[in-house]
């Protein structure tokens, strides 16, 4: 299962993914509410000590948590349609078309599911090497710290849904069509179409699009992404594609290798058993 | 083969009141090792989501890149059959040995989920370069406790199980440098998915780098290893300066190969602007690169230097703590700029990290103590020997 589709041939553009248009969004966090109820995750104050760790009490960028697979972040800026006022991203984890996540985990723990969500999909063999957490291009994925055996949490795109052709219970949930659902094709045609109507109104840049190689949760906006708390520095190439690179090569060394020092070693031993013959 | 006169029939361990105080500590940090398998990271540690390898997972980098020395110096005495390094080849071993039991254990602390740690040779995940640096990790330190069961059983009365490891040696050997050689360029490898790593150390060459400095911070370890046990045991270290001098002057090579290596790394990737921009990385990269990089190796290609005690020893701390420093740079410094939490270890986690290393140590001075480490590889084999007998018996 995990073989096959890790070596399917995938059309990027129909798999199922998320349009956020930032200038929709009012900050309602109905998205953020449906989440917890979808996946029963309980609410834990803001303000609370340990949440999250290492930085308490940012209310306007809160970290995802194991507890919220999806937060809204508030930045204060001045957008390309004239106003300063604060704007809303949505931060959850990107769905890459080629994940890292995936790619990483020494466990198969993870799946890139047909249908596009990158689920975390086997908690019981997970090891906790928070490898994938390290790699992730974008920090969304999170670890159950309060927990003696912690394990990953992640956004799955609400698969189980997603499976049954429904939406996920964010965008089902959005009352301003700030999220939309669909296959990644049509949502980048969509959103093209929209930065092309409306110049003023959206910089000429979907987020997601070549990020990585692209993802499934799409992003356009009327301010510069790097001030809306996106690194200015992720890549436009598919990490994966440096990895195997890399990897494809050690079945050849693991091989070569030691064929190599026996050869040394034979005809080493020769010479210095014929020297001390002298 | 008669063992040597001094060993009495029992094993011994000097305790000195700095060795009691380590084993006291080993006392605290076994209390620190139950805490975290029963209650988990959350409260034992720092780590947040995004400094998620903390104190516990870096320790790894380090004690695994000083580990190096052992399959540096293999390949030379034992492969190449270089008679010159046949006196401290058994003390790379054993550093090498120690080195890698404390990356194990200190992966075994850090792992959330422990009792899953053999799914990974089940479950096989063949694109993660996590699963080759595991594989190789442990298949090479099953060879290399098997290596030092053929020192340890010269002294333990057991024939078949010594003529079985001797036999087997040639194949451990030839086998067992392939492993190292493959994970440690994967552990540098780790750090190509870690895209956000600061751009003077990220490369898609980081494997290579990673490997590089395993190799020549060898040469740099043994002859400090070497250094201090014979100053603990009262050796004379001149013995064996004709095998360290000429080990580091391949450490050197090694050096200068790392260096231009680096350079046309930088230059290829036009990334020389992310070393001279001042920046704390900037800074810490030149740190890095210029005072414990270029001054060891000026000072281990300079004859006189290198062929004194206080130059070759003082080249080799230099070498090692640039090493260790580039490990560092990698997992914290360079990774910095990328959050926007902060990280600084609990006193657990100190804890933790100083026992594995006391614990090391204090097992590589029972071995020294009690095997023949220090002596290098045992007579019959040694042509060389007849040459440094006469000044032991003398000194």
């Amino acid at each position: 299962m995990e073989l096959l589709e890790r070596t399917a041939k995938r059309d990027p553009s129909e798999l199922f993914g998320i349009l956020f248009d930032v200038n929709r969004c009012i900050g309602c966090r109905a998205c953020q509410m449906a989440c917890k109820q979808a996946h029963n995750l309980p609410y834990v104050p803001l303000n609370q000590p340990h949440r999250p760790r290492g930085e308490a009490g940012n209310w306007n960028t809160p970290h995802l948590t194991p507890y919220d697979y999806l937060v809204m972040n508030a930045y204060l800026a001045e957008g390309k349609d004239g106003e300063t006022k604060w704007r809303h991203v949505r931060r959850a984890c990107m769905h890459c078309v080629e994940p890292i996540c995936f790619e990483a985990c020494f466990v198969h723990a993870y799946r890139k599911t047909p249908e596009g969500p990158v689920v975390y999909m086997d908690p019981g063999i997970c090891v906790g090497c928070r490898y994938c957490q390290l790699a992730c291009p974008f920090l969304t994925i999170q670890v159950e710290w309060e927990e003696v055996f912690s394990r990953i949490s992640k956004c799955p795109m609400c698969y189980e849904r997603v499976k049954e052709g429904q939406q996920p219970a964010c965008v089902a949930a959005c009352p301003t069509k700030a999220l939309e659902f669909g296959k990644r094709g049509g949502l980048l045609a969509k959103a093209r179409d929209r930065i092309n109507k409306n110049p003023d109104q959206y910089v000429d840049h979907i987020f997601g699009e070549k990020e990585v190689g692209g993802t499934s949760v799409l992003y356009i906006s009327s301010v510069p992404f790097e001030e809306l708390g996106f690194s200015e520095d992720i890549i436009d190439k598919s990490i994966p594609k440096y990895t195997w690179k890399y990897m494809s090569k050690a079945p050849f060394l693991a091989v070569s290798l030691p064929v190599a020092f026996a050869a040394l070693y034979v005809y080493t031993k020769k010479r210095s058993g014929d020297e001390d013959g002298h | 083969m008669a063992y040597d006169e001094r060993y009495t029939s029992r094993f011994g361990f000097r305790l000195t009141p700095l060795r009691w105080a380590m084993l006291a500590f080993m006392v605290l940090f076994l209390a620190v090792a139950g805490y975290r398998f029963a209650f988990g990271l959350g409260p034992v540690t720092n780590l947040n989501d995004q400094w998620t390898w903390g104190l516990w997972k870096y320790l790894v980098f380090p004690a695994v890149a000083i580990a190096g020395c052992g399959y540096g110096t293999v390949f030379l005495a034992h492969v190449l059959h270089i008679k010159r390094f046949y006196p401290v080849v058994r003390v790379a071993m054993v550093v090498s040995l120690l080195g890698y039991s404390i990356a194990m254990v200190g992966l075994l602390f850090d792992i959330t989920v422990y009792y899953n740690f053999w799914r990974p040779f089940v479950y096989w995940g063949y694109t993660s370069i996590l699963f080759e640096v595991l594989w190789c990790m442990t298949l090479y330190w099953t060879i290399q406790i098997l290596e030092f069961g053929h020192i340890a059983f010269e002294r333990i009365d057991a024939p078949l199980i010594y003529k079985a490891l001797d036999k087997a040696m040639p194949v451990l050997i030839c086998f067992g440098i392939m492993l190292p050689t493959l994970h440690q360029a994967s552990l540098g490898g780790l750090f190509i998915a870690t895209t956000h790593l600061y751009p003077a150390w990220w490369s898609l060459w980081i494997p290579w780098f990673f490997m590089i400095s395993s190799l020549m911070v060898g040469p740099a370890v043994v002859t400090f290893s070497c250094w201090a046990l014979c100053r603990i045991y009262g050796k004379n270290f001149s013995d064996l300066m004709p095998s360290l001098a000429s080990l580091c002057l391949v450490g050197a090579a090694l050096m200068v190969f790392y260096v231009a290596l680096k350079v046309w790394d930088l230059t290829a990737r036009g990334a020389w602007d992310y070393v001279f921009n001042g920046t704390l990385q900037g800074n810490m990269f030149l740190l890095e690169h210029v005072v414990f990089l270029l001054v060891p190796l000026v000072m281990f290609l300079i004859p006189s230097i290198r062929n004194s005690v206080g130059g070759i020893v003082t080249a080799s701390i230099l070498t090692g703590v640039g090493v260790i420093l580039n490990r560092t740079n990698v997992i914290f410094t360079g990774m910095a700029p990328a959050y926007t939490q902060t990280y600084f270890p609990t006193w657990m986690e100190w804890v933790g990290f100083f026992g594995l290393i006391f614990g090391a140590l204090l097992v590589i001075l029972f071995f020294v103590e009690n095997f023949r480490v220090l002596e290098g590889v045992s007579d019959v084999e040694t042509a060389e020997k007849p040459a440094t007998t006469p000044a032991t018996v003398q000194g």
